[in-house]
């Protein structure tokens, strides 16, 4: 009984850890993840992502990842999955050793801990802990089967393959194991070790000739989507994969060696490995990611509460801050108090990656530059390095074409989002504008956006942002964060004539 | 247990020959079938894949269609799906003649009878095997998911020539043939590991085309009837962005020249005619690869000017044995005294045509609503509109058919941004025929689906083959053949 709770008590622990992390500590980290996917309830998504190896722990892991949209839900998953891997880890673990031994249980928290630390990586994507899970499971299945297990391995091999691609060398490796600790290393086992090895290398190869032929080696052994940037493996990646392997292992060496001791020390490893995760994720980049995180969910005043704690000096970081005063009306009296970095502060090119422009996104559509703004949410999600798509980025790239009358191409995309979960009801209201210029005029933001957009050809010139502003001003003087923004320009740009000029307007 | 599976079974029977029955009762509008794509009264040519069309609001289709040489079939289903070997038998049956289809559609769980429509055969053959063409988001400055497919003309099949998936990162372009034979091809890919890939007769090589004495990377090729050479032009290539809701991006050249390349020799040869301080743009040879066409245009800056970038079409003559064009150029037509810019010009193979996209102003006229498709007639200087085939959309990439009756080309018609193939057939005093669009599997659902756009379109006599994987090893490994200047 004792020994139950002890599990249970641990487990929790880990689980109310990753609550905690996800929901307090980074919740922009589930929203980033969140937002560089698109799950689609369609036959041809589930079709494309199955077509691969390892498609159906990506399946799995972008059904899951979809409901980080709430903040609340996401951690409760990660929490879920943390605590799968490591009750996943302790099954296989209490298969080897064969006997009920508790003691070693706080060395299943290792695996978990680490992923928390590797995820700190922004290319870290969840399909790898699910593909562990999966991996980890068909182990445990497998360790539970007792007759004709040579065949039924011959078949499970190439299964888990196609499941979880790189998770079949974890899957191998540990099935292996268990078959030669629990049957002994006879003869028979030898050969039965040879051919486990022979069909784990067919089954690669039958993919490169077949259903992977389009794909590089690197996608066909390291997997198609663990890491978000194709032809990058983190050595992290591998180590906790030998994690997973290693300590069912340890757990069998360590069964014979006196418990006390050693079960406090891993306690303590385990809560020391705990903190040092939480240490691993990088100010500089998830400073930012949460600004984007505040921006996207419009808490200006959050935005600009973080920046007074300090924030890293970068123009998204500005960009964020100046559109959080901007949209509170303080852009020209309180912009100076924050880190200025000149005019890419305000609205800055576009970077070809998926992150660094996400704010100057949003500072486009607000400030009514609305074919701006289209055009960065369509790059932003043609940038992601893994070439998925994004929910909020065909959100913006769908009211981009509403309010351009382009209504047959804005119907492709709320096509699209109908098919998911979270966003289909946005989009279904969306699909009652297409094609009824008035109702669009009458949306508190689709009109404005309208009456805003310039009547006449405006072509986007960064040298000349200042005036470009103005006249996006000029041609609807409701629009007052134009003005704001150009003003802010003139002053960042140092040019005092102009902006006294121009700022007798804005009285 | 198996009693229930045969009435399930026998239930799904009859419910299938129930919805596949031609409905006894029906209303008979007088009016034209709301069908997507709109292929009524389009030319086709005998064994295309079967064009296969939506009903707009219809539960159930039902289309008969009979033949005025001969044969009749019928296609059904929640839309009109037709037997590909069937319709292949009706087509060649009826090569000269009209297909006449008979629409019945159920709506509100009430059949209805359309007015006929007619679709005409076309004697002329298209006897490729399918098309080539590249599919790309049409984004701004970031692509994802890129590639150069090929499409069985005569079925629904379509499969990567080389994609995202093998070269991630790699901007891949200009698929180009030697008059629609893929033995001679060339592919051009843009990033890390870019090159210009040329394949004659399975032997490929990777071309550095970079040289000190050139402003840029080799840029739209077009074959000479030998093989041995390739013309191409030079462009800077840049764009800039509107912000009103006329047009979104412009396109433009900041310099251009146009050359040739030795494919034997890999030598650039350079000629002061077609490299000035104008702008000169997609070179190709005639027919009978004695002559180069390209367009020029004046130098104007962009992007405050590039309303005013007019390119005119001219000719100049080239001599095969030394690869060198003549000294002075003659204009064939100044489409800038007009107001109008002509670009991607396209000689017919059997050298009476050629065809031209002409817009307002501007390089790339995919960007420009008013852009249209136009004949010239090379022995009398005398220009048509391809009426029938044009649209109030932008029409441009466009080429020929070996047989030079048929023509592909994208059009932005369906929805103003994303490019779709068309074909239409010319006759030989140049009219064109209403266009039909690519036929597809499921059109409605396929287009609408489908958010990459189409271009570069061209015929492929064969199916094009390319070793993929030590393909990609050669393309990774930057191991290139640097060009030379002749």
């Amino acid at each position: 009984m004792k020994s139950i709770i002890y599990r249970v008590l641990l487990s929790t622990l880990l689980g109310a850890f990753a609550m905690v992390f996800w929901m307090r500590i980074h919740p922009e980290w589930l929203s980033f993840q969140e937002q560089y996917q698109m799950f689609l309830f369609t036959g041809d998504y589930m079709a494309l992502r199955l077509s691969v190896a390892g498609g159906v722990a990506d399946y799995v892991a972008e059904f899951l990842v979809q409901f980080f949209y709430y903040t609340w839900s996401g951690a409760l998953v990660m929490a879920l999955l943390l605590v799968g891997l490591q009750l996943s880890v302790w099954l296989i673990s209490y298969r080897l050793c064969g006997e009920k031994d508790n003691r070693h249980y706080a060395i299943s928290l290792l695996p978990s801990l680490l992923m928390v630390s590797y995820m700190s990586d922004p290319g870290v994507m969840p399909t790898y802990l699910v593909t562990l899970i999966i991996a980890l499971l068909c182990v445990w299945g497998y360790a539970a089967i007792e007759k004709h297990r040579e065949y039924v391995q011959v078949a499970l091999i190439p299964l888990v393959y196609w499941m979880t691609g790189y998770g079949v060398f974890v899957y191998a490796i540990l099935s292996l194991v268990y078959d030669l600790v629990k049957g002994g290393v006879t003869k028979r086992n030898l050969i039965f070790a040879v051919v486990h090895i022979i069909v784990v290398a067919l089954s690669v190869f039958v993919a490169t000739r077949s259903y992977m032929v389009r794909y590089t080696m690197h996608d066909i052994l390291y997997g198609v989507n663990n890491y978000r940037e194709r032809f990058v493996t983190p050595s992290m990646q591998h180590w906790i994969a030998v994690s997973v392997v290693v300590i069912p292992i340890l757990v069998l060496a360590l069964s014979k060696l006196k418990y006390v001791v050693i079960s406090a020390v891993e306690v303590l490893c385990a809560l020391a490995l705990g903190y040092w995760t939480t240490n691993q994720y990088s100010p500089m980049i998830w400073q930012q990611l949460k600004l984007d995180y505040m921006v996207r969910n419009q808490r200006w005043n959050a935005v600009l509460n973080t920046a007074k704690m300090g924030m890293p000096q970068t123009p998204m970081s500005c960009t964020a801050v100046n559109l959080a005063l901007g949209m509170k009306g303080q852009l020209l009296d309180n912009m100076f108090a924050y880190y200025q970095c000149g005019q890419d502060g305000l609205i800055s090119r576009f970077d070809r990656n998926m992150v660094a422009c996400t704010i100057t996104a949003e500072a486009c559509y607000h400030v009514g530059l609305i074919n701006a703004a289209l055009r960065y949410n369509y790059d932003l999600q043609e940038a992601i390095d893994n070439r998925r798509k994004s929910c909020r980025f065909s959100q913006r790239v769908a009211e981009g074409y509403i309010v351009n009358h382009r209504y047959d191409v804005a119907e492709k995309y709320l096509k699209r989002l109908r098919a998911t979960l979270f966003y289909s009801d946005w989009a279904k209201d969306a699909t009652t504008y297409l094609y009824d210029d008035a109702k669009v005029d009458a949306h508190p933001v689709w009109g404005k956006l309208r009456k805003y957009q310039f009547a006449d050809q405006e072509l986007n010139s960064f040298s000349d942002m200042d005036m470009m502003l103005y006249r996006l001003y000029d041609h609807c003087k409701e629009n007052k964060l134009a003005l704001d923004y150009a003003l802010a320009c003139m002053l960042l740009n140092r040019d005092m004539d102009k902006f006294n000029e121009y700022y007798e307007l804005r009285k | 247990m198996r009693i229930s599976i045969y009435i399930i079974s026998l239930a799904l029977f009859f419910a299938a020959v129930g919805c596949a029955s031609r409905p006894s009762e029906y209303e008979k509008l007088e009016v034209e079938a709301p069908i997507f794509p709109d292929y009524a009264g389009v030319t086709i040519p005998a064994r295309i894949a079967p064009l296969n069309f939506n009903v707009d609001g219809a539960e159930k289709v039902w289309v008969d269609v009979k033949g005025s040489i001969g044969g009749e079939m019928s296609g059904s289903g929640d839309w009109a799906v037709f037997d590909i070997e069937e319709w292949g038998e009706l087509t060649e049956k009826n090569k000269g003649g009209v297909l006449v289809y008979d629409v019945y559609a159920k709506k509100d769980g009430n059949w209805v009878k359309y007015k006929p429509f007619e679709i005409s055969v076309s004697a002329d053959e298209l006897g490729e095997y399918g098309l080539t063409y590249r599919r790309i988001a049409p984004g701004y400055e970031v692509f994802s998911d890129i590639g150069i497919y090929q499409r069985d003309i005569h079925t629904y099949e379509e499969e990567a020539i080389i994609d995202h998936r093998s070269a991630p990162g790699e901007c891949m372009n200009c698929h180009v043939s030697n008059r629609t034979d893929p033995r001679q091809m060339q592919i051009h890919f843009r990033g890390v590991h870019g090159a210009t890939l040329v394949q004659v007769d399975g032997q490929r090589k990777l071309l550095n085309t970079v040289t000190d004495s050139t402003i840029a990377n080799c840029m739209y090729p077009y074959w000479h009837p030998s093989g041995n050479y390739i013309a191409y032009s030079l462009n800077l290539i840049h764009q800039c962005f509107n912000e009103s809701n006329h047009k979104f991006i412009e396109v433009f050249d900041k310099a251009s020249d146009a050359l040739v390349l030795d494919v034997r020799t890999n030598q650039l040869v350079l000629t002061p005619a077609i490299q000035t301080e104008d702008f000169e743009s997609y070179p190709v040879f005639s027919a009978d690869g004695k002559k180069i066409y390209y367009c020029t245009s004046k130098a104007y800056r962009g992007p405050e000017e590039c309303d005013k970038i007019r390119y005119d079409l001219c000719v100049i003559d080239f001599d095969e044995e030394t690869g060198h064009t003549a000294n002075v150029a003659d204009t064939l037509i100044k489409a800038s005294a007009e107001g109008k810019s002509i670009t991607h010009p396209r000689p017919s193979y059997d050298g009476k045509w050629l065809l031209y996209s002409e817009a307002d102003f501007g390089v790339f006229p995919l960007n420009h609503p008013e852009s249209e498709l136009w004949l010239m007639n090379i022995a009398t200087g005398e220009r048509k509109l391809l009426k029938n085939a044009n649209s109030d959309g932008a029409e441009s990439y466009h080429n020929w058919s070996v047989n030079s009756k048929w023509i592909v080309f994208c059009s932005r018609r369906l929805d103003g941004v994303t490019n779709r193939i068309f074909i239409t057939h010319v006759d030989d005093e140049g009219n064109s025929t209403k266009a039909f669009l690519l036929p597809q599997y499921n059109p409605k659902e396929y287009y609408e689906n489908m958010i990459q756009a189409y271009n570069t379109p061209d015929f492929t006599l064969e199916k094009v083959e390319l070793d993929i994987r030590p393909f990609i090893e050669e393309l990774y490994s930057d191991k290139r053949i640097q060009v030379t200047i002749k």
